[in-house]
C-alpha cells in the first residue's frame, strides 16, 4: 500500500518592506532575487511501517538573500575637441546590477594624457549623451541618486580644452562610481568581517574591477574611461617665386633683372586632422618691387584688384598687401593656391 | 537561528503527541557551493553553510532521513519544493536507490524528466527544461531499516 497524501509547502516572504525598490519582490530580475527575500524550503516525508501508513514528517530550512552589490559604469562615447573648445562631453552609463537598491557617488579623474580644464560631473537627465539645458551639475561627495536593482543612470563628464592643446594629443578620463548606501552618503561597507548569519541581510561586494585609480575588484565601486582627442587644423604655407619675363629675354630663360616680372605663389595646406575654415592668405609686396595690375589668382581662377568683389583684392582689405579669402581647407590635405605678379624696380 | 538545522515542524511534533513519537525524522541541510584553489593550482568545489547566500549563488539542499524506530519504513517518499527564486540545475537529484521524477505543476503530479512538457506563453507545447520544475519526488526502491539513515540531495542555483 503506497499513499500520496503529500503536504507541501512552498512559499516566498519578502522580510523588509518594498521601498518602491523592488518593482516586484519575486519577479525575475537581472540583478536577481531581490535582497532580504526568504527562501523557504520544507520537505515531506511520507512512509510506512509494517504496511501502516504513518503521519508525514516535514524538514524545513529558510535563509535570507543577501544584498548584492553589484554595478558597472560604462563609457558610451569620446569626444573630437578642438583646442579651446568648452563643455566637451564624455557620456557615460552607470546601472546598478546588483538586487538592492543603492546611491552613488561619483568622482571623475585623469588617467592619462593631457588635463582638461574645468572638469566637471553632470546627470544626463533626457539621457541624451549630449550637454544640455536640463543636466544637473553633480556635487562632489553627495549621493547622485538613488537606483533601484537594474535601473541606470546617465553621466557625463564636461570640460573645457586648453588652448594649447595640438593635434592628436588625447586625453583620457576615469568616471568611478562608489556605492553608497540608499537615501545616504554613507559608503556601503561589506559585511566580510562579521560573522554570518542566514537570517539577516548582509552585504556582499560582486563587482568587477575597473580601470580607474583604486577600483579593484569586489570593493563597490566600477568605472570605465573616456577619451578626448584632440583634433585641429595644421597649416602649412609654402612661398615660391619664378620669374616670367625679363626687358631682354622676354619669357625665354628670364633673369631677375629690373623690368623682370616675378610670379610669387603661396601654397597653404591643411595636414591636420580638423577642417579649417575662413582661411585668409596676406601677402606685402615686397620692397623693391612694383605690385602688376590684375594678376592675382585663387586656385588658377583670376580676381579683381579692387576690394569687396570677390574673394581677394590689393591694397582695399590690407594696405600695401595682397589679401585673398582662401576659404575653407578640408583636413588631411586640402591645399589652396593663390598666385600674384610683381615688377622688379 | 544559528543552526543549518531544523527538527521537525510543530505539525509533525502535534501528531506524535497525540499518539506515539514518529519513528521517522528528516532535517534539511542548506548549503553553498564555492569554488576553492588549492595549493597547488587546482580547483574544487567545496560546500559551507548557506548563510550569505546572493544571485547566481548555487545552493545544496540535503534532506537527512533518520528511521528512529525499530521497524522498516516502507514506501518512503520524499517531496521537495524547490524555492521558486531557485533554479533547478539539471542531474543534480541524488538517485540512489531511488526513483526521482519532477513535477511542473506546484506538486499536482509528477512524471520523468524526459517525458514532462509545459505550456509556453504562446501556447505551444514543449519538453520541460530543468528551469520548469516546481518539485522533486524521490521513491525509494528500498526500505529504511531502524537505527539508520539515508540522505537524498539536488542542487539549484538562485536566481
Amino acid at each position: 500500500m503506497t499513499m500520496f497524501n503529500v503536504r507541501l509547502t512552498r512559499w516566498v516572504a519578502a522580510a523588509v518592506v518594498a521601498t518602491g525598490a523592488f518593482l516586484a519582490p519575486q519577479s525575475a530580475q537581472a540583478a536577481g532575487t531581490a535582497a532580504g527575500t526568504t527562501v523557504s524550503n520544507t520537505a515531506t516525508v511520507n512512509f510506512n511501517v509494517g504496511g501502516v501508513p504513518q503521519t508525514a514528517v516535514t524538514g524545513s530550512a529558510t535563509f535570507v538573500v543577501d544584498d548584492k552589490v553589484n554595478l558597472t559604469v560604462t563609457n558610451n562615447s569620446g569626444a573630437t575637441v578642438v583646442p579651446g573648445s568648452t563643455n566637451q562631453v564624455l557620456a557615460f552609463t552607470l546601472q546598478n546590477t546588483g538586487n538592492k537598491t543603492h546611491g552613488y557617488s561619483l568622482a571623475a579623474s585623469l588617467g592619462s594624457g593631457i588635463t582638461m580644464n574645468n572638469v566637471r560631473i553632470y546627470r544626463d537627465i533626457n539621457g541624451d549623451g549630449n550637454f544640455d539645458g536640463g543636466d544637473t551639475l553633480y556635487t562632489g561627495g553627495t549621493n547622485a541618486g538613488d537606483l533601484s536593482a537594474d535601473a541606470t543612470m546617465r553621466l557625463l563628464i564636461v570640460s573645457d580644452t586648453p588652448v594649447g592643446a595640438t593635434n592628436g594629443q588625447v586625453s583620457n578620463y576615469q568616471l568611478i562610481a562608489t556605492t553608497l548606501n540608499a537615501g545616504t552618503t554613507t559608503v556601503t561597507a561589506h559585511d566580510n568581517a562579521i560573522a554570518d548569519d542566514k537570517d539577516t541581510q548582509q552585504v556582499v561586494f560582486a563587482d568587477a574591477a575597473g580601470p580607474g585609480a583604486g577600483d579593484a575588484v569586489r570593493d563597490g565601486k566600477h568605472s570605465a574611461t573616456g577619451t578626448y582627442t584632440v583634433s585641429t587644423a595644421t597649416l602649412t604655407v609654402t612661398k615660391t617665386s619664378t620669374v616670367v619675363s625679363d626687358p631682354f629675354n622676354g619669357t625665354t630663360n628670364p633673369k631677375r633683372i629690373p623690368g623682370a616680372v616675378v610670379r610669387y605663389s603661396i601654397v597653404v595646406t591643411n595636414t591636420g586632422a580638423a577642417n579649417a575654415t575662413n582661411v585668409v592668405v596676406r601677402d606685402a609686396i615686397p620692397a623693391s618691387t612694383t605690385y602688376a595690375a590684375s594678376t592675382i589668382t585663387l586656385n588658377a581662377g583670376g580676381l579683381t584688384d579692387a576690394g569687396g568683389d570677390d574673394a581677394g583684392d590689393i591694397n582695399a582689405t590690407n594696405p600695401g598687401e595682397v589679401t585673398v579669402a582662401v576659404g575653407a581647407l578640408a583636413s588631411g590635405g586640402g591645399t589652396g593656391t593663390v598666385t600674384f605678379d610683381v615688377t622688379v624696380n | 537561528m544559528r543552526s543549518p538545522f531544523f527538527v521537525l515542524s510543530a505539525a509533525a511534533l502535534l501528531a506524535g503527541a497525540a499518539f506515539a513519537a514518529s519513528p521517522m525524522s528528516v532535517t534539511t541541510l542548506v548549503e553553498k557551493e564555492v569554488v576553492v584553489r588549492d595549493t597547488k593550482g587546482g580547483v574544487k568545489v567545496n560546500r559551507i553553510p548557506a548563510l550569505t547566500v546572493v544571485p547566481g549563488d548555487t545552493v545544496v539542499y540535503t534532506y537527512n532521513l533518520k528511521n528512529g524506530g525499530k521497524a522498516p519504513s516502507e514506501n518512503i517518499i520524499i517531496v521537495a519544493p524547490i524555492p521558486a527564486q531557485m533554479k533547478y540545475i539539471d542531474k543534480s537529484a541524488t538517485t540512489q536507490s531511488t526513483i526521482v521524477t519532477f513535477s511542473v505543476d506546484a506538486g499536482k503530479s509528477f512524471g520523468e524528466a524526459a517525458k514532462l512538457e509545459v505550456t509556453d506563453k504562446d501556447g505551444k507545447r514543449r519538453p520541460a527544461g530543468a528551469g520548469d520544475y516546481t518539485h522533486i519526488r524521490w521513491v525509494m526502491s528500498v526500505p529504511l531499516d531502524g537505527g539508520t539513515a539515508r540522505a537524498v540531495a539536488f542542487r539549484a542555483v538562485l536566481e
